[in-house]
């Protein structure tokens, strides 16, 4: 089997990792070949929008595990491939030689089992680094049931690890995933975060201390394979933060592949909105301090369609506003909807010169779209707006993205054969959401 | 009295010069309507002051910026001038006599016309610099590594250091053909030239088989069922898709 046939089945069966993010560590370049860059560098956009900084691959597509969501499990008849590790390492860096990529981001299917496979995905590591000199990004995936000495030596050569949690409950995993358990999944993740504990406090004390997996781990769910609630995976991907310290969640809206009993049927559209959803909820959680408990609660266990998390939580508590944008403390800039982190490092850096009124405000970049609802500036609310959570709803809902009437005619008085069209907005929406 | 207003300044494009036309503002009664680099010269109506350049003036302008203003001005002007935008020169003046009044303060007066013009078009260089810190494209050629951009700043000198890093062991050219310029790294020697006219050589077929493992990777990682054109565009604006190996037919 030639280079061009095996990378297309391995990509091919890569794709569907959500993570690509190459941010989180700096590492100088040693004289020879790489550096990577805390803010991360996308290389190129894939034609789904998605960004590309890594060469994403699977070490191989063969798998003794036989996941009921997964492309590659074990029961299903597809063309299977591996690499071998010089292949790999060849591979990785004539690309990044060449500027295509930042790193490698090397996930693979079970050989044999969880241990030979890490050892095959090691070794293709430590040709990288040790024989190509190559000082650039490296993610690597850990397979659940992977042994601590294993764990140990991926997390010194690569600089993020990462342990799938793939299902957002341990019974939706026990019944899609038989392979895998939650203490399979758990247990690495937890040896990781104490290991890189201990290397941080090791940093600390010698200077040439070696570095655990410097950018730390993520992990990954799939959304709407199962039927837990928006609730539900929050306060999971809140525990995550706090009690393993991870870096990311990353969600993956389910995208039907395998015809199974214990999955959505095949023609199921994949939740996009869901996740996207999810993924602004994820960043409140981790740059704007909310917690799980503000966004939802058990009354309300799914987020608005029509509403972004943040809005939604301030409609509910118009208490809190309107915030004067000269005074506010950062942490209640940062609740205001449409106010990011940047914005708000703005706000308070610019103010500290001058006086703000909206004017101003737009000059330095704050989108008042949905900002002007929530602010006042030297006690004035914006020009012909309302602080009212009537106004500033139907105001929000009307200019949010609606979906688009793609098959919505003019109609015209000499058409004979018009009928209107039957489906609604609601309809519309259902589908982006993945409900129908 | 600053009587003259009728007078646009010419000079020779580089930041000592534009700190020349600064020096020429205040010791002369020149208030210039606009400052031009000498390749943008053409026909009008004001009179056109050639400034040359005096290293002795231009360091007299740049310690008094340090040292009345910040040193981060300074830096921030001179990244400012390799911004695209034509007017950058004046509104670099009109910064430079507030900061002259009100010290370090006056980059955080983002209210204000000048300051807020120069934020805009420094977040516009540094944005481009950091899009095409990933869209560089090099080919091997006889144990070089070449890439052809066209950004719509002047990207090179700040681009410089992150790539002299990353591949400090192959020696590489960046050809910028917006601005004419190429950087040179050759045997852990950096420098930055004026190129009008290159020859490239061709792509062997052992790169070109590189550049299409690369593309079969580009076309295979995509989902279909989430085919979003608009927000690759976004992120990727059509305009540089040209030089990009996996937008080609190979």
């Amino acid at each position: 089997m030639d280079m061009f046939e095996k990378l297309k089945i391995l990509t091919d069966a890569a794709k569907y990792d959500a993570s690509c993010s190459s941010s989180g560590t700096d590492r100088g370049s040693g004289g020879s070949v790489g550096s990577a860059a805390a803010c991360g560098i996308c290389h190129t956009w894939s034609a789904d929008g998605r960004c590309i900084s890594l060469l994403k691959v699977l070490y191989t597509n063969y798998c003794e595990f036989d996941c009921a969501f997964c492309i590659n499990r074990k029961s299903n008849d597809v063309p299977r491939a591996a690499f071998t590790p010089r292949e790999l390492a060849d591979l990785t860096i004539n690309f990044y030689k060449r500027n295509y990529i930042e790193g490698l981001f090397l996930s693979s299917g079970v050989i044999k089992n969880a241990d030979y496979t890490m050892e095959l995905i090691i070794e293709a590591i430590r040709i990288l680094r040790y024989e190509y000199g190559f000082n650039g990004y490296i993610h690597s995936k850990v397979i659940p049931g992977t042994s601590p000495e294993l764990v140990e030596r991926i997390g010194l050569l690569a600089d993020r690890v990462s342990v799938n949690i793939e299902m957002p409950s341990a019974e939706s995993l026990a019944r899609v995933a038989p392979d895998k358990s939650k203490a399979k999944i758990l247990t690495p993740m937890k040896a990781i975060q104490t290991r890189k504990e201990q290397a941080t406090q090791e940093l600390a004390l010698y200077r040439h201390a070696p570095k655990f997996a410097p950018a730390g781990q993520s992990t990954q769910m799939i959304v709407g394979a199962s039927a837990e609630s928006d609730l539900h995976i929050l306060r999971l991907t809140q525990g995550l933060y706090d009690r393993y310290k991870l870096k990311r969640v990353y969600f993956s809206a389910y995208i039907p592949i395998n015809n199974d009993r214990n999955l959505p049927a095949l023609d199921t559209k994949p939740p996009l909105l869901r996740e996207h959803r999810l993924y602004q909820a994820d960043w409140l959680l981790r740059f704007y301090k909310f917690r799980a408990e503000e966004l939802l609660d058990d009354e309300h266990t799914m987020f608005n369609e029509f509403l972004d998390p943040k809005c939604n939580w301030a409609l509910n508590n118009m208490h809190l506003f309107p915030v004067e944008v000269n005074t506010a403390p950062y942490e209640l800039l940062l609740r205001v909807p449409g106010i990011g982190v940047t914005s708000a490092k703005r706000i308070i850096w610019a103010r500290k010169a001058a006086y703000l009124d909206f004017d101003a405000l737009k000059k330095i970049g704050v989108v008042l779209k949905r900002a002007q609802f929530f602010i006042t500036c030297k006690g004035k609310a914006a020009p012909y707006v309302k602080i009212d959570r009537d106004h500033a709803e139907r105001y929000l809902i009307a200019s949010e993205k609606q979906p688009v009437f793609s098959d919505v005619e003019q109609i015209s008085m000499f058409d004979t054969g018009f009928s209107p069209q039957n489906v609604t907005k609601e309809d519309i929406l259902k589908c982006v959401s993945g409900q129908m | 009295m600053r009587q003259r207003t009728d007078v646009i300044f010419v000079y020779d494009g580089t930041f000592d010069g534009f700190l020349c036309c600064v020096y020429e503002y205040y010791y002369s009664s020149f208030n210039p309507v606009e400052i031009i680099c000498e390749e943008d010269i053409r026909a009008s109506l004001f009179q056109l002051v050639t400034i040359t350049t005096d290293i002795f003036k231009s360091d007299k302008v740049s310690r008094a910026i340090e040292e009345k203003i910040s040193p981060y001005s300074l830096r921030f002007l001179r990244e400012c001038l390799l911004c695209c935008t034509k007017e950058k020169e004046i509104h670099m003046l009109g910064y430079i006599v507030k900061g002259f009044k009100k010290g370090a303060y006056v980059h955080r007066l983002a209210g204000d016309g000048d300051v807020s013009y120069l934020l805009k078009a420094h977040n516009h260089l540094k944005r481009e610099k950091h899009l095409y810190l990933g869209l560089v494209r090099f080919y091997k050629a006889n144990d070089a590594y070449i890439s052809v951009i066209k950004p719509q700043n002047r990207l090179l000198p700040l681009m410089v250091h992150h790539f002299t890093q990353r591949f400090a062991n192959q020696n590489f050219m960046i050809y910028d053909a917006t601005n004419r310029e190429a950087l040179l790294y050759y045997e852990k020697q950096t420098a930055i030239v004026k190129a009008d006219n290159i020859e490239l050589p061709e792509e062997d077929d052992e790169e070109l088989a590189t550049q299409k493992l690369w593309k079969l990777f580009y076309d295979t990682i995509a989902i279909k069922e989430r085919y979003n054109p608009r927000c690759r565009m976004n992120f990727m604006p059509k305009r540089t898709w040209d030089l990009l190996p996996e937008m080609k037919d190979l």
